[in-house]
């Protein structure tokens, strides 16, 4: 006998009932459409919803499904370092702090055994949305700005408001806006969201600083830009006044370099850009006091105004961080062909059987400070451990009277 | 040949008897890359020892197809009568029996001996060469991909092959500090390019033993698991894209910094035996404080009573029939070089069989890569 009179499942008698009914009717392989057929699919939704409130199945949490695995196979958080990167992200994504990424999940899966869909499940935690048009004035770090002695020519003006200020600060040096954007686009590895502002108002400073050295600097030819001069350039670090010489050397022939500590919160060791006139500048922080730095980011910013910068590109590089930028691969490219050939460098023995002589050997084939040869072994093998005696710590800063900068 | 492994290995006495006791059904799906050992920075001839190694390696690996790399040397090395290191080892070598294939360093070609070693190479036989890229070029040439598409046809052109007639072996060299997920992201990237490029098999190699055993077990007479950072991201890899011409490689159980020739007096005893996805690593202590042969019988009972050995019937390889016989006092392993054939003929064998089972898994499990391919 047919069912018409279906009703809401409330008991589980009931249930019983309806699976039975369903099971009689899909034996009599009613044809679609049919009216025994509407009633098979009108009980099924009703056993659906019945079984789906009183059985609720809970998306498995991705997060549980690795701590039991963690447990079951007796394993520690510094165990899962390599599915997350470092001890500290294992921990945070434990603590649901930080999402899993794709790859993430993929390596856990393989590695742990762990299903994909259930680890797929964990909510992703939402990065916060930011208008990039949108100035805020208020966000500049003007503590900071202040305390560098950067608003005060300003802040004798008649100016209603801090925020006034930081504009003037800014429009002044030329870091225009459109209507409601930079008009400059920032490259380079140092920018982020976060930091944005900070980096706005150190590219600022630079630029005023670099307008007051206007006139002590040579005629500016961009056709000067060679392999050559690159190398010329990277030899000068074969001397104890070397980098000092470098900037010498880049004034002469037109480029303003500008010497200016990184704000708190921006990793930052350099940036090339060109002023409204077609001033080509170069900034740099010398974050890290340490000759192979130095020489390897003043050979990056010049690579890029040789090949990327005009007026409306400006770079800002964290040279830590390795990048996918085509302009900032090939800014490295040629930064390391200029310090080290890598011709000379597959040869040397500083390459192949590393020792503080070998260092010495191709220092003086190439005519370039050791510190530069170090600093490349330490990278490549990525161990900050070797050779730290010679790549020169302490000997970048006080080339430029550095202390009188810092904060 | 169906070509499953591809490990990356110093042509020496240890590897040499890992790979003679290879049981042929391993044998036949995996193709070594020989790198050439070093030389003493004092060493004025060459041609002897070269032969002396292409002489082992025949006896080791005859008629079997390899790769033959040296990139432990300077690449405009010349022996004492002015041939190149390259094209000589490569004649030896095949006429000791070993049809290797020449590899080319992208990072070597700059240096015109080195060029023309490979053109007179292929001028006297046809090869199939297979391109070396290391981890700086993946890094650092591969996003401009014109500039490193430039420069591979370049090789290509000099060498008169197409992408469809060389390897491409991605060198990711030490991986012990990378995080499985940045290995993955990189592998991938590099091996989209090169397929936009039109390249068929591609090899990605890395090595996850640290240079000192300390790194990987702290304390002396213990025991410790270290992950193998290049087969976990293989697994994931290939769970995603059952890409069967993406070929497993990786240093087997050393170290791909590891430097040539430095003696050691204290160098530790030691098992490194290659698990699913780890090594589990065997500890002793000092060779100055008790003789190896006395704490290799120690250790390997200690491996044979433990979680991880394999326990078949027959043996699983001869390296696990070894390490049997040597805990129960049958056979003597007196020197570091025998530990080494026989860790590296189990590494060998377990991989091939790790291989083996992940893609029979994948491919028959047409589940397991859902939502990866993302």
């Amino acid at each position: 006998m047919m069912r018409v009179d279906a009703k809401v499942i409330r008991s589980e008698e009931q249930h019983q009932e309806y699976l039975l009914e369903i099971e009689r009717l899909i034996a009599c392989e009613p044809p679609p459409g049919s009216e025994t057929a509407d009633s098979l699919e009108l009980l099924s939704v009703l056993v659906e919803a019945y079984e789906n409130q009183k059985f609720p199945i809970e998306a498995p949490d991705p997060i549980s499904a690795i701590l039991f695995r963690m447990q079951e196979q007796g394993l520690k958080q510094s165990d899962l370092a390599p599915y997350f990167g470092t001890r500290s992200r294992v921990s945070e994504v434990l603590a649901r702090k930080r999402p899993l990424t794709v790859n993430m999940i993929r390596a856990l899966s393989s590695g742990l055994g762990i299903s994909t869909e259930t680890l797929v499940g964990m909510d992703s935690i939402e990065v916060p949305k930011t208008d990039k048009d949108e100035v805020d004035w208020g966000s500049f770090p003007i503590k900071e700005m202040m305390a560098r002695g950067w608003l005060q020519k300003l802040a004798n003006k008649a100016v209603k408001s801090t925020e006034d200020l930081v504009k003037g600060f800014i429009t002044n040096a030329g870091v225009e806006f459109g209507s409601t954007a930079f008009r400059r686009t920032l490259g380079g590895d140092a920018y982020s969201p976060s930091t944005k502002y900070a980096l706005y108002a150190w590219l600022a400073r630079v630029i005023q600083k670099a307008r007051e050295r206007k006139s002590m600097l040579g005629t500016f030819d961009r056709d000067q830009f060679s392999t050559a001069f690159m190398r010329e350039l990277a030899q000068l670090s074969w001397s104890d006044q070397g980098p000092a010489l470098a900037v010498e050397f880049l004034e002469k022939r037109g480029i303003a370099v500008v010497i200016e500590p990184h704000l708190k919160g921006t990793l930052l060791d350099g940036a090339a850009l060109q002023d409204t006139d077609g001033t080509p500048i170069i900034g740099l922080t010398l974050r890290f006091d340490r000759l192979d730095n130095f020489w390897f980011t003043l050979l990056h910013e010049v690579a890029h105004l040789w090949k990327h910068v005009d007026e409306e590109e400006t770079f800002l590089d964290n040279l830590d961080a390795s990048s996918e930028d085509k302009r900032e691969v090939e800014a490295n490219r040629i930064a390391k062909e200029a310090l080290i050939p890598r011709i000379a460098w597959k040869r040397s023995d500083a390459y192949l059987n590393p020792s503080n002589q070998a260092i010495d050997a191709l220092s003086r084939e190439l005519k370039i400070h050791p510190a530069i040869i170090s600093g490349r072994l330490r990278k490549e093998r990525e161990n900050y451990t070797l050779f730290n005696d010679l790549i020169g710590h302490g000997q970048v800063r006080k080339h430029f009277n550095f202390s009188e900068l810092e904060v | 040949m169906s070509l499953l492994y591809v490990p990356v290995m110093g042509a020496k006495k240890g590897e040499f008897t890992a790979l003679t006791n290879l049981a042929a059904g391993i044998s036949e799906k995996v193709m070594p890359v020989f790198e050439l050992p070093a030389q003493k920075p004092d060493a004025r001839l060459f041609e002897k020892s070269i032969l002396r190694t292409a002489t082992s390696a025949g006896k080791a690996w005859p008629g079997r197809q390899a790769f033959l790399d040296i990139s432990k040397w300077k690449p405009n090395a010349r022996t004492e009568s002015g041939i190149h290191v390259l094209e000589y080892a490569f004649s030896v070598f095949r006429s000791n029996g070993v049809p290797v294939q020449p590899v080319v360093g992208y990072d070597r070609w700059d240096d015109p001996l080195y060029v023309q070693a490979h053109k007179n190479i292929r001028t006297s036989v046809q090869v199939t060469p297979c391109i070396r890229i290391d981890r700086e070029a993946v890094q650092d040439d591969m996003p401009d991909v014109e500039y490193f598409s430039e420069r591979m046809n370049e090789i290509m052109e000099a060498l008169n092959v197409g992408p469809k007639n060389c390897y491409i072996l991605l060198d990711f060299g030490n991986v012990s500090t990378v995080a499985v997920p940045d290995l993955m992201g990189d592998v991938e990237r590099a091996v989209g390019v090169l397929r936009g490029l039109g390249f068929g098999t591609v090899i990605v190699a890395g090595g996850s033993m640290p240079a000192v055993v300390n790194a990987a077990v702290n304390k002396t007479n213990s025991e410790g698991c270290i992950p193998r950072i290049e087969m976990l991201a293989w697994k994931a890899i290939f769970s995603a894209s059952k890409d069967t011409s993406l070929i497993f490689g990786d240093y087997l159980i050393r170290n791909p910094d590891a430097i040539e020739g430095v003696i050691a007096p204290d160098a530790n005893a030691k098992i490194r035996y290659t698990i699913n996805n780890q090594y589990f690593i065997v500890r002793g202590h000092s060779k100055r404080l008790e003789t190896l042969t006395s704490q290799h019988k120690r250790l390997c009972a200690t491996l044979v009573a433990s979680a991880h050995y394999m326990h078949t019937t027959p043996p699983f390889s001869w390296g696990d029939a070894e390490i049997l016989n040597c805990g129960l006092g049958l056979r003597e392993v007196r020197e570091a070089t025998s530990m080494i054939a026989i860790d590296s003929n189990h590494h060998v064998s377990a991989v091939v069989a790790e291989i083996f089972e992940h893609q029979r898994t994948v491919v028959s499990s047409p589940s397991a890569s859902a939502g990866l391919s993302v």
